[in-house]
């Protein structure tokens, strides 16, 4: 299981920080393009955040980018 | 074991083998001293060609195929960790295919992880894409990529080929790990399967 930490704007992945710089888009119900300062990162259901698992890709990223 | 004088050597008329030994022996004031080379010392001894460039991968088969609208990694080819280091360029050639249906567009990805899954890939951010409901079964797409010892750098512009111009697009890249080159399709209709069915990665180190 992949899992994302949220930060301040951000999150971290494999212990690296990315901050976003962009809206997402939505590819599918279950994949999206997160733009970030580290490019642009496809981003999936089967990743976790904060150890919170997610069934479609609306609430993954409602989490992901705290709203 | 007979002894020839080294006068008296002749070809050997056929390849060098591992197991080929030469034994010499050398006067000295007590007596012989004797010194041996077999095929294996000589044939490690030879530096390895430069081939530039190097095929990291190719393949002249159907990969695997899209499902549903799911971007669907067709094919993949790992780039060992170390592969470059800087003034170096990353070719990446592969051709877009409409497996099954003709109704809707049909989208080409490149991402770049350092695991062989698109979870948490990097996109090379442009979309290569084939229209339906006409005659667009193959894409042909081929970009460079330079790299400087920090980011992959390409183009962003739809167009498969380079012969055009477009907005720089960096993408990080880090040489000291393995890194995977994921050539991916998706489908904007459901019931279009598309897949790659070749492609070329090449690198100039």
């Amino acid at each position: 299981m992949f899992n994302l930490t949220t930060i301040s704007n951000g999150f971290v992945m494999n212990e690296l920080e990315y901050l976003f710089d962009g809206e997402a888009e939505i590819l599918n119900e279950t994949q999206a393009h997160v733009p970030t300062d580290r490019g642009v990162i496809l981003m999936d259901t089967t990743m976790t955040i904060d150890n919170e698992s997610f069934n479609n890709i609306n609430d993954f990223l409602t989490k992901l980018y705290g709203k | 074991m007979g002894q020839i004088k080294i006068s008296e050597l002749t070809p050997k008329e056929e390849p060098l083998s591992t197991t080929d030994l030469l034994i010499i022996a050398q006067e000295t004031p007590d007596g012989f001293e004797s010194r041996s080379i077999t095929g294996r010392d000589i044939i490690d001894a030879i530096p390895a060609p430069e081939m530039n460039p190097t095929l990291l991968g190719f393949s002249g088969i159907t990969g695997t195929q899209t499902t549903s609208n799911v971007i669907t990694i067709c094919h993949s080819v790992l780039i060992p960790a170390n592969t470059f280091t800087n003034n170096n360029i990353l070719q990446v050639i592969f051709r877009m295919f409409r497996q099954s249906e003709n109704l809707g567009q049909m989208y080409g990805r490149i991402y770049f992880n350092t695991e062989n899954t698109l979870t948490g890939a990097t996109l090379f951010n442009t979309t290569f894409t084939m229209n339906g409901g006409s005659s667009q079964y193959l894409g042909y797409v081929e970009r460079h990529f330079s790299y400087n010892g920090t980011n992959l750098t390409g183009y962003s512009n739809n167009a498969f080929s380079e012969y055009t111009t477009g907005a720089v697009v960096n993408v990080p890249f880090n040489a000291t790990v393995d890194n995977y080159v994921l050539l991916t399709m998706q489908c904007q209709n459901v019931n279009d399967i598309a897949n790659i069915n070749l492609f070329k990665i090449l690198a100039y180190v």
